[in-house]
């Protein structure tokens, strides 16, 4: 089945002066965009190793996407644990007995390393996630060339 | 003096309310971050991605969802549990000052 792309499509890749169709019925099971220009010669833009060209864009996007997201939610994790660390040290200013509030604070300790932990991962899947930001603009850039 | 009380507990109440809605705030965020890294693996999948590099996404989000799950886990049953039982306690003593 052959459609032919609507006008976001067409601008979110970055072509204007030719009709683009998308086909997701080709024999390896996976999309395929043709492209036809104004002498309706027909440009298929695969690069033929099975990950297309004009994709890379979306999936560095979506990638840069998620990294936003786990940096939102890096910089949430710690505000709430500050908040949080607030209430515990006005307890007994809110009239709580020291036998209720100290199991809390043990609590809040174990809290608190279990956030450093989840922070530590974040890091790390920040940079993996870089890394292949990084390796795709490689991939990217030799397309191009080729 | 009976005000006094009343007042504290009014104020405990009030500490637990507001603790209690920012962790659940907190797990409602963890299970939303949880919930849009499974689909950004499940977005990359289905649209092709670099089989090279997929492996290393799709582990990155398993361990994310085995961190993220123990987190709410602890958040509920050692913190929210342990607000909840002083709540229904200081409601219980509210509730004696107010009969008597």
């Amino acid at each position: 089945m052959i459609d032919k792309l609507d006008e976001g499509k067409r601008l979110e890749q970055g072509v204007e002066n030719q009709d683009i169709y998308y086909s997701d019925s080709n024999d390896s099971g996976k999309s395929t965009i043709i492209t036809t220009d104004t002498q309706d010669n027909v440009h298929n833009i695969l690069n033929g190793a099975g990950m297309k060209k004009d994709k890379y864009a979306n999936h560095i996007q979506m990638l840069k996407d998620a990294k936003e997201d786990l940096l939102v939610f890096k910089r949430h994790i710690q505000k709430i644990r500050d908040k949080y660390k607030h209430q515990i040290d006005t307890m007994e200013n809110s009239g709580f007995m020291e036998e209720t509030v100290t199991p809390l604070k043990n609590k809040y300790q174990v809290f608190s390393l279990k956030i450093d932990e989840v922070d530590r991962q974040l890091a790390q899947h920040d940079q993996k996630i870089e890394n292949q930001i990084e390796a795709l603009n490689a991939l990217r850039a030799i397309g191009r060339i080729n | 003096m009976e005000n006094n009380n009343l007042q504290s507990l009014a104020n405990q109440i009030n500490w637990c309310r507001t603790t209690k809605n920012y962790l659940i705030g907190l797990n409602k965020e963890i299970y939303s971050v949880a919930t849009n890294y499974q689909n950004t693996v499940d977005g990359l999948r289905n649209r092709g991605y670099m089989a090279d590099l997929l492996p290393q996404i799709e582990e990155m989000n398993r361990e994310f969802k085995k961190i993220s799950s123990d987190l709410i886990g602890h958040i509920e049953k050692e913190h929210l549990a342990y607000i909840e039982k002083q709540s229904v306690g200081i409601r219980g003593a509210l509730e004696k000052v107010m009969r008597s």
